[in-house]
């Protein structure tokens, strides 16, 4: 910062020379002249650097006292005034530049989205084109506020959102609901039945009349607790059935892989290609017609000019990376793709059992011409009752 | 005009109060071996890269070492840097 300060009023590197240099240095003192950088040369020398607003008071001494001021560099100041009415039009361009670029900052240029999963951002980009934000939009205008209150009434997936827009990048952070959990309502004349097969293990009826007992062998579609009630006094009483009942279940689930597959064999030519993006506008430097074919990868790389927390312009240069390749068909490594078909099984049983556990499991494995299939056989413990509305027998 | 200032020197010895505030005497700060602060100078006699030579009032401090230079000078403060080797009073 001094040193721009410096710059800015300009300074002079003077050597002062003669019999005694020193009292230069004092009649600076005794002056209030700053000086600084220091440093004697050979025998009767010194050099200083002083401020350009004081070296003719120092030049008022010259001469005298038998010691020689000799003006070795300037810097800044006068200095740089006068280079630039030499450049008067690479100022001007400076100038305008600059401008241009503090007006573009009034402008969304650039559009970052955070913290959606399952809404998707296209979706989240349309709503807020609806709304008025969109590249282009004069930012000064927006009122956080109302961009909210319209996102969330056009978008009912969204708990809340905010809205910050810093030089030119609005930046969009999304709170998703969250779903509200199933609540039971118990005017609601419920049976428990069997969603799967099985060997009853344990029953636990909380309310209603359990018609199976521990030891049974049930169906699926079975019903397990009733929700009708006898009763003494009255007719039968309707009540919502709860409870659960564990059991033990068999499954056999199937994976299949193919024994071929097609391997990518890269070329080692790789072909780059630029495109200007202008706002919504793509323009291409190059026509790439050959690598248009399916065997071609091709990756873009975006990038806009911006300096991060200055500007963001809505200039971006895309450098798209192809490269051709060649499909080979040949054979997997059947070792690998059994464990793969192994763990993909254990993870599907664990998907379909819940919060049961698994007793025990076993594979198999067998082959055909094209296919590998893997064979899980598992014995598991879960709750098999679920509750089935009535309903939908009468439906 | 010596006479006078060791008088008032002499004068804030017996007072115990701080001489530099009584009689405007010369006063060091060594930092280290480094930096050297001269207070209530009267000028700069001698300026080399091995010896800077400061009017003290009545008297003359040599200040010696390597590489010695002035970082500042004012009226009345002056900081002298570099490697110090030795500062005599002549």
């Amino acid at each position: 910062m001094e040193k721009l300060y410096n710059l800015a009023r300009g300074t002079v590197r003077l050597e002062i020379s003669g019999a005694e240099p020193e009292r230069i240095l004092n009649f600076c003192a005794e002056n209030g002249v700053e000086f600084w950088d220091t440093s004697p040369k050979a025998e009767y020398a010194v050099q200083i650097t002083v401020h350009a607003a004081d070296y003719p008071l120092l030049q008022s001494q010259n001469g005298k006292n038998g010691v020689e001021l000799r003006l070795i560099a300037g810097r800044g100041g006068k200095n740089i005034t006068a280079s630039m009415k030499r450049r008067l039009a690479l100022c001007i361009g400076v100038g305008v530049c600059t401008m241009l670029l503090a007006l573009s900052s009034l402008f969304v240029w650039r559009i970052d989205i955070t913290g959606n999963d399952t809404v998707s951002d296209g979706v989240i980009l349309r709503a807020l084109s609806e709304c008025g934000v969109k590249n282009g939009t004069f930012w000064p205008a927006l009122s956080s506020d109302e961009v909210r209150s319209d996102m969330l009434m056009k978008l009912p997936d969204i708990a809340w959102l905010s809205v910050n827009v810093h030089n030119s990048c609005a930046e969009i952070v999304i709170h998703e609901r969250i779903e509200k959990p199933d609540i039971v309502n118990e005017a609601e004349y419920v049976d428990v039945k069997a969603a799967k097969s099985g060997y009853v293990t344990k029953l636990s009826a909380l309310e209603g009349k359990a018609l199976v007992q521990v030891g049974d062998t049930v169906s699926k579609g079975d019903t397990l607790i009733s929700g009708t009630v006898d009763s003494e006094t009255a007719d039968d009483r309707q009540v919502h059935a709860m409870g659960s009942v564990q059991a033990r279940t068999w499954y056999e689930i199937n994976a299949q892989t193919p024994l071929y597959e097609s391997a990518k064999t890269e070329k080692r030519h790789t072909r780059t290609s630029l495109s200007l993006v202008f706002g919504k506008n793509l323009i291409k430097f190059t026509t790439d017609s050959r690598n248009n074919s399916l065997s071609c990868a091709k990756i873009n790389k975006l990038r806009y000019a911006a300096l991060s927390g200055a500007f963001t312009l809505p200039v971006g240069i895309i450098k798209q990376e192809s490269t051709e390749f060649t499909l080979q068909k040949q054979r997997i490594d059947e070792n690998a793709a059994i464990e793969r078909l192994k763990q993909n099984l254990l993870t599907e049983l664990k998907c379909r059992i819940g919060d049961g556990s698994v007793s025990q499991t076993s594979f198999s494995v067998s082959k055909s011409d094209e296919l590998l299939t893997v064979t899980l056989r598992a014995e598991c413990i879960e709750n098999i009752g679920v509750e089935y509305d009535r309903k939908n027998d009468r439906s | 005009m010596g006479g006078l200032k060791d008088k008032a020197e002499l004068l804030a010895d017996r007072l115990e109060l701080p001489s530099d505030a009584l009689a405007g005497t010369v006063k060091l700060t060594v930092n280290g071996r480094r930096r050297v602060l001269i207070e209530n100078h009267c000028g700069i006699i001698t300026y080399e890269d091995t010896v800077i030579a400061v009017d003290c009032g009545g008297m003359k401090a040599v200040i010696r070492g390597d590489d010695i230079s002035l970082g500042a000078m004012d009226k009345q403060d002056m900081l002298i840097t570099g490697r110090i080797l030795s500062i005599e009073f002549e």
